[in-house]
């Protein structure tokens, strides 16, 4: 163990591929930033925007995440890969430039996204008495082409749409319910806390990614301490901060639903995005002898079970929120699911349940197949694609019907990429394992075979 | 009891033979050479779990793994049948009746959503079930007595020294060969422990 130590410092160096790999995100950021801006109107374009801006989030929240448990239960298993989530983690005021322009575009009015609730302050001027009907809905008629099936009605199905009009009954009933809200959802708060969340995420990332980067060099355990004490607090606002992130942003999208557990669903997908991620890069640096045996396949191993557990865990939370509104059948909640059966996103939901479930549950169960590298590889750059199509799931039926664009595939590859080609660089920058902590002989030693 | 056995004497036969180790780095490499002459019925004893040990005995993964995941889809098949059977078939059994297809909610008898919790919790009880009593299987547990617990030495287990035990019953066994082979580990002390015929 100790002569691997001393045959790297555990730094990447003049690696061929490391030293180099942020490039290929960002060209690849370069021609996905085109392809979006130059196919698609500002409406499809928040929305791609929104998706792929999210997805990054669950990957930078789950950093935060991991890095917080593990100094919350003092954890020394996962000390040497610590390093790399704490990267990923430390993009979090990358993830804040990023959000910038749709932040600004939902403030000002010009991402019409959020148009449902966003119009509502306005329509209760404009529009008085009972007599409204479909268009003087006060909302851009492209949304309210988006809420086929608005809240308020029998659940139709789908050949009857079109025949069927709101009566003025339901209109209003509609209204009164996302009125009532416009205290919490009106654009002022929103972007607020939107800015909110953002600052408190990067003070958290910061520190954590600052205060283990000066333990490299003077390796002192009062750092361990100081970030094990702030652990508890800074995981109730972690937690406080991932749920409403996750109402605002997208559950807002319909503003008539709700659901409590959501953001555990969004929590659940952040966890098994920054594990995949981890292995990932783990298993790039590992193979490439850039960590020695400080990185091993047993830490592998234990980042797979967690990955395993999260997955069921994703689909403990998802069934348990879709159960409870399909038993209920209540239209006002049944909407947003509705939505998401059909238009073609029929399809999506079944892949989410076999790719997102059956098949990691089935292909990640066993010790063996946790072990085999290049199987655990291949499975994690499944998760992380069906993680994307997860969050795909939550904001693009609210566009309307299922059709990929130009536009969500650039927008995931600009956010994506620039996420991605930040944390690369600093990755080439940094030791790849905490060499200061405390914990690390600890973690070096941890070769149990079971 | 045991001096009683010990008088005995006539009516012996060797049980295992217990070396004792003073070492963690010892019992390992002890443990290798134990391996490496293909013995089946022998074990390590120390007074904590140690990372590595599974490889230096050469243990074949367990198969615990395997029997709870039968059982916990086993637990999965059941609950389906069982719902479908109480809920949702409507059959005639020598003109009795005994189908009731109970409609829930507005929902179609059977519903398969509404078994999901169902065979969740029965997957999860059989699995449980089959891990603990597969696991007392496998490691032959419970039982009343082993021989081993005749050392008085074999006490420092639970405190600071490693053990190794090869038993009488392995085909590998020999009184004498065995007894070279463990000498040339080098442990602290050798002992035969002797079991009443």
């Amino acid at each position: 163990m100790t002569e691997a130590n001393s045959n790297t410092d555990y730094r990447v160096g003049n690696d061929g591929f490391w030293a180099r790999a942020w490039v290929a995100p960002l060209v690849l950021a370069g021609v996905g930033g085109l392809m979006a801006a130059l196919t698609a109107g500002p409406e499809r374009l928040g929305y791609a925007y929104l998706f792929a801006l999210f997805t990054v989030v669950t990957f930078m929240l789950g950093g935060i995440f991991l890095v917080l448990i593990q100094f919350l239960t003092a954890a020394h298993w996962g000390v040497s890969t610590r390093r790399i989530v704490e990267v990923v983690m430390s993009g979090a005021p990358v993830v804040a430039l990023l959000a910038a322009p749709l932040i600004f575009g939902v403030a000002t009015g010009k991402v019409p996204i959020y148009q449902e609730w966003q119009g509502e302050g306005e329509h209760g001027a404009h529009h008085e008495g009972p007599s409204d009907e479909h268009g003087v809905l006060g909302l851009a008629a492209s949304v309210a082409q988006a809420q086929g099936h608005e809240a308020g009605h029998e659940g139709d199905d789908a050949g009857h749409d079109e025949g069927h009009a709101h009566t003025a009954q339901e209109t209003k009933l509609h209204h009164e319910v996302i009125e009532a809200k416009t205290g919490y959802l009106n654009t002022r708060s929103w972007t607020m806390r939107a800015i909110i969340y953002l600052l408190i995420w990067s003070v958290i990332a910061l520190l954590y990614f600052g205060w283990s980067r000066r333990q490299d060099d003077d390796h002192d355990p009062k750092h361990t301490l100081r970030m094990q004490s702030l652990a508890a607090p800074l995981l109730i606002v972690f937690a406080g901060t991932l749920t409403f992130a996750a109402f605002d942003w997208l559950m807002s999208l319909e503003p008539s639903w709700f659901s409590t557990i959501f953001g555990v669903v969004i929590f659940a997908g952040s966890a098994v995005a920054i594990l995949a991620a981890t292995i990932l890069i783990g298993l790039s640096l590992y193979k490439r002898g850039l960590v020695g045996e400080a990185i091993n396949p047993v830490h592998f191993h234990d980042l797979a079970k967690l990955l395993f557990g999260f997955i069921c865990f994703w689909t403990y939370v998802s069934f348990s929120q879709w159960m409870l509104i399909w038993y209920a059948g209540i239209p006002e909640e049944a909407t947003w699911f509705h939505k998401r059966w059909g238009g073609g996103w029929m399809f999506v939901s079944y892949l989410l349940i076999f790719g997102h479930f059956v098949a990691p549950f089935l292909l990640l169960i066993s010790r063996v197949q946790k072990l085999n590298l290049r199987w655990l590889q291949a499975m994690c750059l499944w998760v992380i694609f069906i993680h994307a199509v997860d969050i795909y799931w939550f904001v693009l039926p609210q566009a309307g019907a299922f059709r990929i664009q130009l536009a969500d595939i650039g927008a995931l590859l600009f956010v994506g990429g620039v996420f991605f080609a930040y944390v690369f660089w600093q990755l080439g920058r940094v030791p790849l394992i905490p060499v200061g902590d405390p914990r690390l002989q600890k973690s070096l030693h941890h070769y149990q075979t079971h | 009891m045991v001096e009683q056995a010990h008088n005995q004497s006539s009516t012996k036969r060797p049980a295992l033979y217990l070396a004792e180790y003073d070492t963690p780095n010892a019992i390992a490499k002890a443990a290798m050479k134990v391996r490496d002459a293909g013995y089946k019925k022998w074990d390590c004893h120390s007074p904590y779990a140690m990372h590595g040990m599974d490889e230096a005995m050469g243990l074949k993964p367990t198969k615990i793994g395997f029997i709870s995941f039968f059982f916990g889809m086993a637990g999965v098949a059941t609950a389906v049948l069982m719902m479908k059977y109480m809920n949702a078939w409507d059959f005639n059994f020598l003109d009795i009746g005994w189908g009731y297809p109970i409609i829930v909610g507005g929902k179609p008898p059977g519903a398969f959503p509404s078994m999901v919790p169902i065979m969740f919790e029965l997957g999860i009880l059989f699995c449980g079930f089959a891990t603990l009593f597969g696991l007392l299987g496998i490691i032959k547990l419970p039982r009343h007595n082993h021989p081993i617990f005749e050392s008085e030495r074999f006490e420092a287990a639970t405190d600071d020294k490693f053990f190794i035990s090869i038993e009488a019953g392995d085909p590998s066994f020999d009184l004498d060969r065995t007894k070279a082979l463990l000498e040339s580990t080098g442990p602290t002390h050798l002992e035969l422990i002797e079991e009443a015929a």
